[in-house]
């Protein structure tokens, strides 16, 4: 199985929306389990350095495999907090 | 950020929904950074194509009955792909509902908006937003209340897009099968609407000689506003667990209506819960799901939890099982229902994660606000964490090492 992760992800304040796509790929018919989000570390959608220190706990799925959640995110080294606001 | 102003930014989180529709936009509320004195800063946004839409925010001028009045605040919203159907508030905490079609927002309904019930000339006086679905049809459900001169109707009112027109889905005193009637009180009116225009909701039964009948039933439209037929009620029989004595429907979204003549829906028995499959023919066929006792593998289900429907009748639900430790603690587990099949176990403590070979699932942890089981679908326009192509999508925690951090997880089946 393999996450196609789109690059639509949203930060400002260290918060995080991401998009991600669990469908594509010829690989994404074998059953399991896949960690799409952990606290503490980082995901492609991410800015650099950054890694996941919350989510929230609405979250949604669409029909075809998309995922939306909403999280936190803070730099690597616990410094400041970078003020942004972005959409890739 | 294309199609937002510069000065609203993305942030904080929020107990209202993240909708993805069909076509993959999603669906969410914002804190914004611009602020307006008296509103909460939030906006309503969709995210289409890669490019961020505001549809509203809190303080935006919105069409209201008498013209033009300002949003409050933002209460519920359900989207579909062609719109989002939205719930707020504007002067003096009067609640509507508007419809956003990606180019314009219009008013749908508001309490003091007329619709005649047959011969009677009635208002809205409340709508409420617990009922609140929408298809991809573009056939709304909401539950209100009316008023007027001789109006005392309320219940499952419609709105249908195409037609622009509000509809009487199923209202008090509305006659059903032998004469008896419905009627809804505040612990009934949910209802549910999927893709193919089947409605299902919750009701009480006025028996023929007008004395209460019963006070809790699940019943089934084939088509918004046709005759109602009762699905169930406490005294129906399961065929293959009579056993099971019914108490009463669960509400609070509890059912899920597919697009093949077929529901998905949560029944009591006693303060047990009970899944049931209920195919709709010329009379309901109920199946029994699983139920507190259920076995799958050594698992035994101490008590069922939430539950998701996509479109094949597949259902993913939370089984609370006995965990192993002391003091009689519980661990959640995925179980999988599909038609003609035997259940199954797809996510559980110490499942190997996909890529990573040495961590697994410590804990699964699906989040339910309310106490009583929800059933998501891939139908209408509310939020759900199934999808058609067989993923769920769920929270818990990671074993990795030595930690246990919180994390998001995909299991596909």
């Amino acid at each position: 199985m393999r996450l196609r992760r789109s690059r639509r992800s949203l930060l400002a304040f260290g918060l995080a929306l991401m998009m991600f796509s669990a469908c594509g790929g010829s690989d994404t018919t074998s059953p399991g389990t896949l960690a799409i989000a952990v606290i503490g570390e980082s995901a492609p959608g991410l800015d650099e350095g950054y890694l996941f220190e919350g989510f929230a706990t609405e979250y949604g799925m669409g029909a075809s495999g998309q995922v939306i959640f909403q999280g936190s995110a803070n730099v690597k080294n616990g410094g400041p907090r970078e003020r942004k606001t972005a959409m890739r | 950020m294309p199609g937002a102003k510069d000065d609203n930014r993305i942030g904080d989180f929020s107990l209202l929904p993240r909708i993805v529709t069909r076509n993959g936009t999603a669906v969410f509320v914002v804190r914004v950074a611009k602020q307006l004195p008296g509103y909460q800063p939030e906006a309503l946004v969709a995210q289409r194509d890669g490019v961020l839409e505001k549809i509203v925010a809190n303080g935006d001028p919105v069409p209201v009955p008498d013209g033009e009045g300002r949003l409050l605040n933002i209460s519920q919203y359900v989207a579909v792909d062609d719109g989002v159907l939205i719930m707020g508030t504007f002067a003096r905490r009067k609640t509507a509902f508007w419809y956003w079609d990606f180019s314009k927002l219009r008013l749908v309904v508001a309490e003091g908006t007329e619709m005649p019930v047959g011969e009677f000339d009635c208002k809205i006086r409340s709508l409420e937003s617990t009922t609140m679905d929408m298809n991809t049809e573009g056939l709304a459900l909401f539950r209100a209340s009316m008023f007027g001169n001789n109006c005392r109707y309320g219940g499952i009112v419609g709105w249908d897009r195409q037609s622009d027109r509000l509809l009487a889905i199923a209202l008090n005193r509305t006659p059903i099968q032998d004469g008896s009637s419905l009627y809804f009180q505040s612990t009934t009116g949910d209802a549910r609407v999927s893709d193919g225009g089947h409605i299902a909701l919750h009701a009480g039964i006025f028996d023929s000689d007008g004395s209460p009948g019963a006070m809790d039933s699940t019943l089934w439209q084939p088509d918004a506003g046709g005759d109602s037929q009762i699905l169930i009620d406490k005294q129906a029989q399961l065929p293959d667990a009579p056993e099971l004595k019914l108490t009463h429907a669960i509400h609070d979204s509890g059912m899920a209506p597919s697009n093949r003549n077929e529901l998905l829906h949560f029944v009591r028995n006693h303060h047990d819960r009970i899944i049931l499959r209920t195919r709709i023919d010329t009379s309901p066929v109920h199946q029994v799901v699983a139920h507190t006792g259920t076995t799958v593998d050594d698992s035994t289900s101490a008590r069922i939890g939430t539950g998701h429907l996509n479109r094949n009748g597949e259902v993913v639900f939370v089984s609370y099982v006995d965990d192993g430790r002391r003091g009689g603690s519980y661990q959640q587990e995925l179980w999988l229902s599909q038609r003609d099949a035997p259940l199954q176990a797809i996510a559980r403590r110490g499942d190997v994660i996909v890529g990573r070979d040495t961590d697994t699932i410590e804990r699964i942890e699906f989040y339910n606000q309310s106490h009583e089981p929800r059933m998501f679908s891939t139908q209408g326009g509310r939020m759900r964490q199934i999808s058609d192509d067989g993923a769920v999508l769920f929270a818990g925690r990671l074993q990795t090492g030595t930690r246990r951090p919180n994390a998001l997880f995909v299991t596909r089946f």
